[in-house]
């Protein structure tokens, strides 16, 4: 009456390498090539603002150049902040620059990179509330709030414009799931994905037709996406092997504890049965 | 009571107490699964009478918590497996929760995909009490901007592999929406779990 060890231990394997190639797939590009994430705050500034960056792409210790480059900005030095593998500088934002976004990069003394985007609000602009900030930086940077709901055209040359001139290897990171934020539905024309190798496969580092399956939706059951660009995930998820499915062990032990109890009670019985024989004898 | 009676009373507690076990031996005992009454009455909608919070800027989760169902786990992200697929946490850690790294982070517009295990070979993971859950159940994510986004659950229903609704669990949504995926449906000895628990939340509120 065991569980059906074979069959759960072969699911077991399955599952267990399937999420060892899933690690290993996540792993680099959590901590490895791509750019990481940069935390920018305010994420909305009017020019002459002064404006602070941090990071954990550079891990514990060292130091890190940012470049602001793309706002006219002098570079300016990370460096480590209270909370631990935390680097962070700060920059003003230049008058004059013009609303809009603008990519901020981060280089690590380790070689790593982090990039973000910063939304420059308009010096008018700048006494609205930090909503209308959001929203505005929501729409120039990383989506079309109709695209969200129904046909996410997002264009990926355009966040990679924005990635700053020289991370242009593509937005991991932060600002890729900003950017996927629009992807996750359903996507049949994402046509405008014309750099399809700049960014880490969602399928890992596998192989490369595996991800063109997956991009190209061949494979979608229900056949709806189109494109390369990231897809959402589709069909049932590989979540459990079967590992808690098993007997009633409170119902065996109820049993158990019964004939223990019958045990005793027969034990007892048979006792008072020969004592009192003997005294009637 | 005579001790013939004491003696046949005790033979057919014997036998209770071996039908007990054997019975409790052949039961095969299966994560919790969700109530009929916790599927949406007429497609997906929000659940009547719940707030609606503005979404925030995408951030990702680094923790979630569900009160009801005692989870608490740190939160790690997930791409696609070859087939398309999402891909799952390690199964050898029963304390994680991934998340869809290249689709909406919880909290943001759009639809936040989120994934447990709801057992490995040894026994019960993170995501095991899933199904219990119930409409109104509240969910809350850390993210790295400090804030939490707390989600309230709209419905939790239950597919069948071959019967699973991408659109509806992955599709877009106008709103902060939040998936928590999990196996379920049953299971068999060949085939393993036959489906997929899907409990569907929305941004509530925001600390």
């Amino acid at each position: 009456m065991r569980r059906p060890a074979r069959l759960v231990t072969g699911t077991a394997a399955a599952a267990l390498a399937a999420a060892a190639l899933g690690l290993s797939a996540a792993a680099p590009s959590a901590y490895g090539e791509g750019p990481a994430s940069l935390r920018i705050t305010p994420a909305s500034a009017a020019p002459g603002t002064t404006v602070t960056v941090d990071t954990t792409a550079c891990g514990s210790g060292g130091s890190a150049t940012g470049d602001a480059s793309a706002l006219d900005a002098p570079e300016f030095p990370l460096v480590p902040a209270s909370l631990e593998e935390t680097l962070a500088g700060s920059f003003r934002v230049p008058g004059g620059v013009a609303p809009g976004s603008y990519g901020i990069g981060v280089d690590c003394a380790n070689g790593e990179k982090a990039t973000g985007q910063i939304e420059v609000k308009s010096a008018e602009r700048a006494a609205g509330s930090s909503r209308d900030g959001a929203d505005a930086s929501d729409e120039a940077g990383t989506e079309d709030p109709a695209a969200t709901s129904e046909a996410p055209a997002y264009d990926f040359s355009d966040l990679d414009g924005l990635g700053g001139d020289e991370d242009t290897e593509g937005l991991d990171g932060l600002d890729a799931e900003a950017a996927g934020s629009a992807l996750v539905p359903d996507a049949p024309s994402e046509a405008g994905r014309t750099t399809p190798t700049e960014r880490p496969l969602p399928s890992g580092h596998t192989t490369a037709p595996g991800r063109d399956d997956t991009g190209s939706g061949q494979r979608e059951p229900s056949g709806h996406r189109t494109s390369a660009a990231p897809t959402a995930p589709s069909g049932h998820v590989k979540t459990g092997v079967g590992g808690s499915v098993g007997p009633d062990t409170t119902q065996i032990a109820a049993g158990a504890g019964v004939l223990a109890a019958a045990a005793v009670g027969g034990a007892w019985l048979l006792r008072r049965r020969a004592s009192g024989t003997r005294d009637a004898g | 009571m005579s001790q013939k009676a004491k003696g046949w009373l005790l033979v057919v507690v014997a036998l209770a107490g071996v039908w007990l076990i054997q019975s409790g031996a052949g039961t095969r005992l299966t994560p919790p699964g969700p109530a009929a009454a916790q599927a949406f009455t007429a497609g997906p909608a929000l659940l009547p009478g719940s707030p609606v919070a503005e979404p925030l800027r995408p951030s990702a989760p680094v923790r979630i918590r569900i009160p009801a169902i005692r989870v608490d786990a740190p939160m790690m992200r997930l791409g696609l497996g070859a087939d398309g697929s999402l891909d799952v946490p390690p199964a050898g850690n029963t304390d994680i929760v991934g998340w869809y790294k290249d689709g909406t982070p919880p909290g943001a517009k759009g639809t936040a995909i989120v994934a447990g295990h709801v057992d490995n070979a040894e026994g019960p993971s993170v995501f095991y009490d899933l199904g219990s859950l119930k409409k109104g159940s509240t969910v809350e994510v850390d993210r790295q901007d400090g804030r939490t986004a707390v989600f309230t659950l709209d419905a939790i229903e239950v597919y069948e592999s071959d019967d699973f609704p991408d659109q509806r669990v992955y599709g877009a949504s106008a709103h902060a929406s939040l998936r928590l995926i999990t196996c379920g449906g049953g299971y068999s000895e060949a085939t393993g779990y036959r489906g997929n628990v899907v409990a569907y939340a929305h941004l509530t509120s925001v600390r």
